[in-house]
């Protein structure tokens, strides 16, 4: 039960991570913010990670519940697959020696990858699976008791954070390096066009 | 130490660890970040600096 408070927390902020990473990917792809590319760049490490944690804590529950450290079911694939997307989201912004060429690239990879959101959402009630059904859904009172209820809602806001404040120091970095990368860029042209004695 | 608590003991080990080293490398990249920038940049050296000194009493920040 004590894994609940970082394995359900990690799987929402995977799944809400990749919304952002969808929606950022539609700015930069549409209207071209600067600020966007970038911050979708640093993003997908970031919720690679919590995706990663997200399957190894669930796995850690699985082993003593379940009897198994995975299993092929619809909700762990998918997330399989969601963890993937992050990681080829990653790889693919960085492989391009064209910076915008490669912001492209992912921005496409993540706004197709969101078709996997609603499959990891409804794989619990689409297909049988090991994996229980939601506890807490929007229509529904929740399955859960206040006294974990609480702690769980206050540890999801807390790892929220500090997602959201890994994700913007990482951001901020980024938007310098990437000022003194035109800054060099520029001292270089400068030393070029001086006449040489 | 039950086979249980030792889950429990990693699962919150490998999340702490993981949130620390994203943090501690996002600190470490500001920092090398900001240095490059005063560098090359008077406007942000001086930036640096004045961000940096203590405030005076009687005076703006």
């Amino acid at each position: 039960m004590r894994i609940l408070y970082l394995h359900v927390p990690m799987a929402w902020l995977a799944m809400g991570g990749y919304v952002g990473l969808a929606i950022g990917s539609a700015l930069a792809l549409v209207w071209r913010h600067p600020l966007a590319d970038l911050a979708c760049r640093e993003l997908s490490p970031v919720g690679a990670a919590v995706t990663a944690l997200c399957l190894a804590t669930g796995s850690l529950w699985g082993r003593p519940m379940w009897g198994t450290w995975w299993v092929w079911d619809a909700r762990l694939t998918s997330v399989l697959v969601l963890f993937f997307l992050w990681l080829g989201h990653a790889a693919l912004v960085r492989a391009f020696d064209d910076a915008e060429r490669g912001a492209r690239m992912g921005a496409i990879l993540a706004l197709i990858g969101a078709v996997n959101l609603p499959v990891v959402k409804f794989s619990v009630d689409w297909w049988n699976t090991l994996h229980q059904p939601a506890s807490l859904t929007r229509l529904n009172a929740p399955a859960l008791h206040v006294d974990i209820l609480y702690p769980l809602l206050v540890c999801a806001l807390g790892f929220s954070l500090a997602f959201a404040a890994v994700v913007l120091a990482r951001t901020r970095a980024a938007v310098m390096e990437r000022r003194v990368r035109a800054l060099q860029m520029a001292a270089a042209r400068r030393a070029e066009a001086e006449p040489r004695p | 130490m039950t086979v249980h608590w030792m889950h429990v003991t990693a699962s919150y080990a490998l999340v702490l660890a993981t949130f620390l080293a994203l943090g501690l490398g996002a600190a470490l990249r500001h920092r090398a970040a900001r240095r490059r920038l005063a560098l090359l940049d008077p406007r942000a050296q001086r930036d640096a600096v004045r961000s940096r000194a203590p405030n005076r009493p009687g005076t703006s920040p």
